[in-house]
This record gives structure tokens, C-alpha cells and sequence, in this order.
């Protein structure tokens, strides 16, 4: 009785059945392998994207594409792992901790593998070629002066925790902080305390009458932040500005109905591209960049729906 | 006085071995075959040296907690807590690493994070087991809430940030070492497994296990202390989920507060998976060593043939729903036969 063996045996063959045969006689191409921060995420979706269309438009690149459902520095090292045994060229990867991933793209760094940095970086890229990254403290710079503008120059802005082991967070906290402190004194800042949940964010509206301004780093957080905001007076709703990073298709809703502000959205459709042909170019032994910046775009209710703003909302999917 | 212990009749007794055998031969051969399909579809890329010895490191982890859960299983009793225990005790471990040297801490550094990381594991089963035989709260109830202390207690004593306190021989020689060619994880690992089967199936201790979890007020008229046994098995439990905290630390350099927080469960599907009934009674930790690796051969050769690892969860479910089910049956059938 082996019910179970041909239950599994059955459905990896239907898997199997799935893929497309690959031609023995193609020609030479790049393996390059793009792993997310997870693949539950628009924002990844987007990089996945303009990944996809890269490779497409160069030609001579095979690209897969990986991640797992989760940001989980000890899921993605499986994943990473197995992608090295597989026998990519490159690994262009959004590590989900810092130092966590260390080891394993060092090892593959090791087997010959080039590694990129996409979104995140190792805190230690010595043997990394290139880190394709947002400008992250200039992005927070950016946010606060959005911000500032919104709020009047005046009153108290809320900033959540860091999300703990992301290097991107912390960067963006700081640029936002720096701007504040340089070129807006009047404004006061509130940075502990407050979280992801609701009922937090309640307590810290409690705590602090005069907050007019709200600094979010996480989509889901802003969605969270909008409820809560909904539940104040309505003389302390109307005096809270709130923006956020990301332009996730929920997001970019509660924007277009005014529950926030502002977004500040990164460009991860380009993060995508950039990262398969700086793949591309190590792997024909062309010098890159070590760093390579991308830039951000103040998304508003007064630009939003321009073609030229439009682009950068994130995709839900690639088709 | 010594109460003599009726020997079971040797028709049972081979019954109950042919069980076992089947149930982790059935899964051992089923992993058997998943792994000649992969290493068939991915010549050269899926059986290689480099692909089994990182999947038995990134492994190595679960299994830690599988032989813990195994003796708790065997025994008729859960335990939720020890992804959160495991956390719990990388954080204590951290800080106490970070008092003397942090990332330049030196060996006297590592033994007292070992200490530490096992004393939290520890503490934690001596208050599961105690709440458990003493209070007479549920199992199932009394580890949901350690897992919940344990996970709030991370976040309180981290302010919900990672710590990397973490030595540097600790990461280097731990963590990514390597012991007559054999990486260090996978060593510890074994070690857990040998003792671990050694004492479930050739102990006293073992067999007081067993009997407790089959049938708990024959066991107590055999005389057996029950309620010793059931805190002694909270303590290998916690005892497992503090080293897999401390080997946690060594691969990964940092507490990890946003991860491990599939493992209870992965480590329960491969103690299932391994041939531990869930009603108790039987259980093998060489089965369960077996068993957390079919979700983790899955995911290596799913990745390898660019598929999202999403399928990896179906096929984990069917297989798991099919192992109870015939585990169920062949309850039925030998209830029926006696």
C-alpha cells in the first residue's frame, strides 16, 4: 500500500509536465537567477518585471526567477542554496538579512557564482560585484520634505520602529531624521512606541494630541495607520498627513481617496533590468559599477493619474 | 518490591515491530524515490555533495526540534512552543555573548551562550511540564501560551530588533565548520538522533515513554511515574529547542526575530511524517530524522526545476493526510482484530 508515494510521485510528474523542454541546441546563454525578498509583495512583482523584460529584450539570457512566501532570512537560504546547485551563472538577490546571508552567497560566491545585491545589500559585500539599490537615505530625505510641506512646517511626526535585521529601514529612518533636525527644527519627532498594530497606533495618537504627521515605512503599515486614523475626531483627522513608501496598488487607492497623503515610490521595475544586465556584463568580464543608485518619485493625488507618475504604481503581476 | 511486568506475547510484539518498520520504511523509501526522481530530472546538479550537505545543514535545525517533538508525541502530548523557545533562547544566548566580547568573544564566550541558550530551553520545558502534570492544564493550551510568553518576551528584550552579538569562532567554526569533513550542523544533528533513538527505543525511560503515551492509567497501575516522565520530556524538548537556537546563531550571525516561525510545525510534520502516531504510543526518532526531510528535499528540487517552492505545500499536505489515514486504518484494523 503506497497511497501516499504515488500521490507525490503523481503530482511532481504533473509538475514535471508543466515545464517547456529545454532544447539541448540552444545557444550559450547567460543562467542568470533573480531571487526576491519574497514573492508575496508588489513591489517585488515589479522588479520581477522588469527583470523578465530585460532578459527578453537582450536575448541571450535565461533567467529564472525565485523567492519564498515569506521575508525569512532561514527560508530564503534554502533557496539560495539549491539556485547555487542548480547551476546558475549569476544570483542577483534581495537578501532578507544583512549578515544572515553571509554565508550561503559566499559559497557561492566561492563556486565561481557572481553575486548582485538588489533592494538589500550584505553588510559585508566585499565579493559582491555590484549593489543595485535605492538611494535610501535620500529617499528618506525626500519623504521628509514631502512631509514637512504637508504638515505646514510645523507640529509632530510619528515614525514606527525598525523592522528588525532590513538595512534599507533603518537607512530611510535616518535620512528622514537628518532632513528634519537640518532644514525643519519646528518639527518634533515621536520614535518609539509606536508598531504595526492598530490598537498602537491608537495608544500613541493618545499619547501624543499634537501628532500632524505620520513618516510609514511598510505598505501594510499605512493601510493599518489610515484605519486608526479613521477612528480620531474628526478636527484631529483632518490634521494628520501621513506618508509612505511603496506604491502598492492598495496603497495608491487609499491615496487617490485622500486616507494618505503622499507616497514615495522606489523603482523596482528598474532595480529588475539593472540587475540582469549588470549580470550580464560581469559575466562577460565587462567592468560594472560597484554601486549603482535608482532613484524615487513623489507620488501625489495631483500627479497620480499623469502617465509619466502612473508607471511607477507596482504590478500585481506581469501580464 | 519490584512488580513484574507481564511480557507482551510475541505475536503483538512483531506486530508492533512490523508496524514501526513499515511506517518509516514507507516513508524512508518515499523519500528515496523523490530524490532518484529529482537527481534523474537534474543530472549532475540535484545528487552532488555540495546540494545533500547544505540541505542536511539547512535541516539540521528541524531535525533538533523533531527529536524533541518525537518524545513528546510518543507520549500522547503536544508542545507548540518551541519555534518560540528557540527564538527566545538566541536571544538570551546573544545577550549573554554580547556581555563578554560579542563578535570578538572568544570560546569562553561560546560555552556560556551554549549554557544559556539550553538553560532557556530547559526553563521553558520545566514550566510546560510542571503547568502540564501539576496544574493539569492541556498540553496543547499550556504550550500555545509558552509560545506566546516566549515570543513576546523576544520582542520586549530585543525592542523588536536583531541582535548580532554573535562571536566570531562561534559563526566560522560552529556555524560553518566542519568535523572529519562533515559541516558541524549536520554532526550535532546526528549526535541528537543517535541519543535521541537510543534512549526512545532501547531505555527504560523509553519504554515508560511509549507506554504512557498508549495507554496512560495502565501505565500508572504498572507503576510507572507518570507525571516524572511527562516533565523529564518537556525538558528534552525545551533541551532541543535551545541547541537548535544556539546552532541558529552559529549559521545565521543573528537572533532571526522574524523567522523560525514555521518550524513547530515543520518539525511536527516530519515527526509525523517519520511514523510518530499522533495519538501516541509509537514513534521513532530515526523516522522523524527521515520524515523532515521530504518537505525539505521537495522545496531543493522544486527551486531546481523554476517552480516557485508553492507546490512543495500540496504535495506536504497530501502526503501528511495519507500517513494519518493509514495510521488510522491500521488502528482500526488491529482494534478490530484484538
Amino acid at each position: 500500500m503506497r497511497h501516499f508515494s504515488t500521490a507525490a510521485l503523481s503530482t511532481l510528474l504533473l509538475i514535471s509536465a508543466a515545464q517547456p523542454a529545454q532544447a539541448q541546441t540552444a545557444p550559450k546563454k547567460y543562467k542568470i537567477a533573480l531571487i526576491l525578498g519574497t514573492t508575496t509583495d508588489n513591489f517585488y512583482t515589479s522588479m520581477q518585471c522588469g527583470a523578465v523584460e530585460a532578459a527578453r529584450r537582450l536575448g541571450d539570457v535565461e533567467l529564472t526567477v525565485q523567492g519564498a512566501p515569506r521575508w525569512d532570512a532561514t527560508l530564503q537560504t534554502p533557496v539560495v542554496n539549491a539556485v547555487t546547485a542548480s547551476g546558475a551563472q549569476a544570483i542577483a538577490i534581495a537578501v532578507n538579512d544583512g549578515r544572515a546571508l553571509f554565508a550561503p552567497l559566499k559559497a557561492a560566491n566561492d563556486k565561481g557564482i557572481k553575486i548582485i545585491g538588489v533592494d538589500t545589500r550584505l553588510a559585508d559585500s566585499s565579493f559582491v560585484v555590484s549593489n543595485i539599490s535605492s538611494d535610501n537615505r535620500a529617499l528618506g530625505a525626500e519623504a521628509a520634505r514631502t512631509l514637512a510641506k504637508l504638515m505646514g512646517e510645523k507640529g509632530t511626526a510619528l515614525i514606527p520602529p525598525i523592522t528588525p535585521g532590513i538595512t534599507t529601514v533603518a537607512d530611510r529612518i535616518q535620512g528622514f531624521i537628518d532632513e528634519i533636525k537640518a532644514n525643519h527644527k519646528n518639527i518634533k519627532i515621536v520614535y518609539k512606541g509606536a508598531s504595526e498594530d492598530a490598537s498602537a497606533f491608537s495608544a500613541a495618537f493618545a499619547a501624543n494630541p499634537d501628532i500632524t504627521g505620520m513618516f510609514l515605512i511598510a505598505n501594510n503599515e499605512a493601510l493599518v495607520a489610515a484605519g486608526a486614523i479613521r477612528q480620531l475626531p474628526e478636527d484631529r483627522r483632518d490634521k494628520i498627513s501621513v506618508v509612505s513608501f511603496d506604491a502598492a496598488p492598495a496603497l495608491v487607492a487609499a491615496l487617490k481617496s485622500n486616507q494618505i497623503q503622499a507616497i514615495v515610490a522606489q523603482k523596482p521595475a528598474q532595480m529588475g533590468a539593472l540587475a540582469v544586465e549588470t549580470a550580464r556584463k560581469a559575466l562577460m568580464g565587462q567592468a560594472v559599477a560597484k554601486s549603482i543608485p535608482t532613484g524615487g518619485v513623489g507620488l501625489t493625488r495631483a500627479n497620480i493619474n499623469q502617465p509619466a507618475f502612473a508607471q511607477y504604481v507596482y504590478k500585481s503581476s506581469c501580464k | 518490591m519490584t512488580t513484574t511486568r507481564p511480557t507482551p506475547p510475541a505475536p503483538a510484539k512483531l506486530a508492533l515491530r512490523r508496524v514501526l518498520a513499515s511506517q518509516a520504511m514507507l516513508t524512508a523509501g518515499t523519500l528515496l524515490v523523490v530524490m532518484a526522481l529529482f537527481t534523474a530530472l537534474f543530472p549532475g546538479k540535484f545528487a552532488t555533495l555540495y546540494n545533500i550537505q547544505t540541505l542536511m545543514v539547512d535541516y539540521s535545525g528541524i531535525v533538533l526540534l523533531g527529536v524533541g517533538l518525537t518524545f513528546i508525541m510518543t507520549s500522547a502530548r503536544f508542545d507548540l512552543s518551541v519555534g518560540a523557545v528557540l527564538v527566545f533562547s538566541c536571544v538570551l544566548g546573544t545577550q549573554a555573548m554580547g556581555a563578554l566580547g560579542g563578535a570578538d568573544g572568544g570560546w569562553g564566550a561560546v560555552l556560556i551562550g551554549l549554557i544559556v541558550c539550553l538553560g532557556t530551553g530547559l526553563l521553558a520545558g520545566l514550566v510546560n511540564g510542571f503547568l502540564i502534570v501539576k496544574a493539569r492544564v492541556p498540553s496543547i493550551i499550556v504550550t500555545l501560551g509558552t509560545l506566546s510568553v516566549a515570543q513576546g518576551a523576544a520582542y520586549v528584550l530585543t525592542g523588536g530588533v536583531d541582535l548580532y552579538a554573535v562571536p566570531k569562532v562561534m559563526l566560522d567554526h560552529i556555524g560553518q565548520g566542519k568535523v572529519l569533513g562533515l559541516p558541524v550542523p549536520i554532526v550535532v544533528a546526528a549526535l541528537a538522533v543517535a541519543i535521541g533513538s537510543f534512549v526512545l527505543s532501547q531505555t527504560r525511560f523509553g519504554q515508560y515513554t511509549c507506554a504512557t503515551g498508549s495507554n496512560a492509567e495502565a501505565a500508572r497501575r504498572a507503576g510507572i511515574n507518570i507525571d516524572r516522565v511527562a516533565i523529564t520530556l518537556y525538558l528534552i524538548s525545551g533541551a532541543g529547542a535551545g541547541l537548535a537556537g544556539f546552532m541558529s546563531l552559529a549559521r545565521y550571525g543573528s537572533t532571526t526575530l522574524a523567522a523560525h516561525q514555521n518550524d513547530n510545525l515543520t518539525a511536527l510534520l516530519g515527526v509525523v511524517l517519520g511514523g510518530t502516531s499522533l495519538f501516541g504510543g509509537t514513534g521513532t526518532v530515526v523516522g522523524t530524522a527521515v520524515g523532515v526531510f521530504i518537505p525539505g528535499v521537495l522545496s531543493n528540487g522544486l527551486v531546481m526545476m523554476q517552480v516557485l517552492p508553492y507546490w512543495q505545500y500540496i504535495i506536504v499536505g497530501i502526503v501528511l493526510i495519507a500517513v494519518v489515514y493509514i495510521d488510522l486504518v491500521k488502528r482500526r484494523g488491529r482494534t478490530e482484530g484484538g
